[in-house]
């Protein structure tokens, strides 16, 4: 996308643009990604998260490996559409449904992307969920890891616990950020996917958008939020 | 050890073969299904793969047939040993999401015949849920009119992700009647599989799959939530059955705030979901998917804000404990209390008032 990088990213230095590519298309995938690469402009490469297939089958696997290869973490953001229904149930009503099921399309894409054992495939990869929110992370872990020790004789390219996997490998950014109902529960959440891999984002211009002054409804300790503000992006996308 | 008398919610009688269920058919669906070989079929649910090994604990295993199929092992293994005062059957069965909503409700039928005469005449502690076509709600709704007059049925099976939606209006007659013989809808994992679990399409192992009911459950809760379910019908009650436990905090608060964004879309829904939960909705805790340590396993518990919520069940015969250790460990003894029979009492009017 040479216009995002032409039209954003020349005038206001500030910004960084995700390289687009169209993933049922490996070839201009994996061109448009070398195309990108060493540009500093580019941050990362976006893939929409509702694909025709979980992320983590085969036939997307030469993608992540440019991706990682070319030293581009991976956002998956929110958007798109597969043709399937929003939910396993079906189509829902009402947007009311729509907006928490985005939260679905996250869970099958972390599950895909850990039980077909690409993190253990390529190292290097980094993911970052993007506008999909994040308390749902350490429940999802937690769920992982039981049934996997269950059924790991289906899954034994697994070496690792789903878990340390995802604390590895995955990023989240907050918005729409989730509110508990006991503010301070929002440290225990952090604390469970790690500070290290939460980043702030404010989704400006949508509706939903999370205010950077209050977005946390509970004071987070500074060293988280130095991180979470500020460290972990720099260090994920070497803005330095 | 569970202490004797307690109440579990979640047993899985597995149907043995399609022979079993010819005598409870009638002449028409008999002939049917023989002049087309069905009864060479097991016609098992996908959902639940016998050879899966989360689905048959290896010493439950049967001589013969599948896991769950003979009276004599559940009595051997979790009725005798462990003495509760009822047990309720949830059976799963391809019958459930056939394709002819015809077929389908016959098979539901014979099913629930067949639980009367070989599990719930058997043994006074069972109880059951009413077996119905989940895809053809008028014929579901028919289904639970013949069973509930038998009170012994205490509950109707629905699966978390189907064909529509849980809460849409074309499901509101299995609500209709649920409400009206005093039955809680139980939401038991699974899919009719006529979709992905989520807009991000299939994938490729069974764990996925397993791990995928969850959201599944997600889904589903948030639909009847937002069609206005627990508006419409003010005495229904909702069990997830096997739903894993744990996801279900962090889905609230996304709820909670949506709900706040966007209420104007749903105006019936005039109260916090969260709340609606709390009242409405009760949740078998087997499996149970703790975190891996105690205190946030505390913190995780005082996140789901109600001790009235959790029911024992050990989910015989699938896999998710070993010995006796049917009860997920570091409870509080309160919330045990409670768990083990107060709050099945208060779900299942059924199992006082027989």
């Amino acid at each position: 996308m040479s216009g995002n990088a032409r039209n954003s990213c020349d005038p206001e230095p500030r910004l960084k643009a995700s390289v687009q590519i169209t993933l049922e298309h490996e070839a201009s995938a994996l061109a448009e990604i070398e195309r990108r690469a060493g540009d500093p402009r580019f941050a990362q490469v976006n893939i929409p998260p509702r694909g025709l297939e979980p992320l983590g089958r085969h036939r997307y696997r030469r993608i992540l490996a440019a991706c990682a290869a070319n030293g581009f973490p991976v956002s998956l953001h929110l958007g798109g559409s597969s043709g399937h229904a929003s939910t396993g149930g079906g189509w829902p009503s009402f947007y009311h449904e729509e907006h928490p099921s985005y939260v679905q399309s996250m869970q099958t894409l972390v599950t895909s992307l850990v039980c077909e054992g690409v993190f253990e495939e390529i190292p290097d990869l980094k993911v970052v969920l993007v506008e999909g929110g994040f308390a749902w992370l350490p429940a999802l872990a937690w769920r992982l890891d039981k049934h996997w020790k269950r059924l790991r004789a289906e899954v034994p390219h697994l070496r690792r616990a789903p878990s340390e996997q995802i604390r590895e490998h995955i990023w989240v950014t907050t918005q729409p950020i989730e509110e508990p109902e006991r503010p301070a529960d929002m440290l225990s959440t952090i604390e469970w996917i790690g500070p290290e891999r939460v980043m702030f984002s404010t989704d400006y211009p949508h509706w939903d958008q999370d205010d950077p002054r209050y977005a946390f409804k509970v004071r987070l300790p500074e060293d988280w939020a130095r991180l979470i503000y500020r460290e972990n992006a720099r260090t994920l996308y070497r803005l330095d | 050890m569970i202490q004797a008398g307690a109440i579990d919610c979640d047993i899985h009688p597995a149907v043995p073969n399609t022979r079993t269920l010819l005598p409870h058919l009638d002449d028409y669906w008999r002939e049917h299904i023989l002049r087309r070989g069905l009864e060479r079929d097991n016609l098992e649910t996908s959902a639940y793969p016998v050879g899966a090994p989360i689905n048959a604990r290896p010493d439950w295993q049967p001589a013969a047939g599948p896991a769950g199929s003979s009276l004599a092992s559940l009595q051997a293994h979790i009725l005798d040993p462990m003495q509760p005062r009822a047990a309720i059957c949830n059976v799963l069965h391809g019958a459930q999401m056939m394709m002819s909503e015809d077929l389908s409700a016959a098979l539901c039928r014979a099913i629930n015949n067949w639980l009367v005469a070989e599990w719930l005449d058997r043994d006074p502690r069972l109880r059951a849920s009413i077996v119905v076509p989940v895809h053809s709600p008028d014929l579901a709704a028919e289904e639970i009119e013949r069973m509930a007059p038998d009170r012994r049925f205490v509950q109707v099976l629905l699966l978390a992700m189907t064909e529509l939606p849980l809460g849409r209006r074309q499901n509101w007659p299995i609500y209709r009647a649920a409400e009206r013989h005093g039955l809680p809808v139980g939401i038991h994992a699974g899919s009719s599989f006529r979709h992905p679990p989520s807009a991000g399409g299939w994938g490729s192992f069974y764990l996925e799959d397993y791990v995928s009911y969850a959201q599944g459950f997600a889904a589903a809760l948030n639909s009847l939530l937002a069609e206005g379910v627990f508006q419409k019908f003010p005495d229904l009650r909702v069990v997830l059955i096997e739903s894993g436990v744990t996801w279900l905090p962090a889905n609230l608060w996304r709820v909670n705030k949506t709900w706040r964004g966007v209420r104007a879309e749903v105006p019936w829904l005039n109260r916090l979901p969260a709340d609606i939960v709390r009242a409405r909705v009760r949740l078998t805790a087997q499996p149970f998917d703790a975190p891996p340590d105690a205190a946030a396993l505390a913190t995780l518990l005082e996140q789901l804000g109600s001790e009235d919520m959790l029911l024992f069940a050990t989910d015989y015969p699938h896999w998710h404990y070993d010995g006796t250790e049917a009860l997920p460990p570091g409870l509080p003894a309160g919330l045990l209390r409670k768990m083990l029979v107060e709050n099945a009492l208060a779900t299942y009017p059924r199992l006082t008032a027989p």
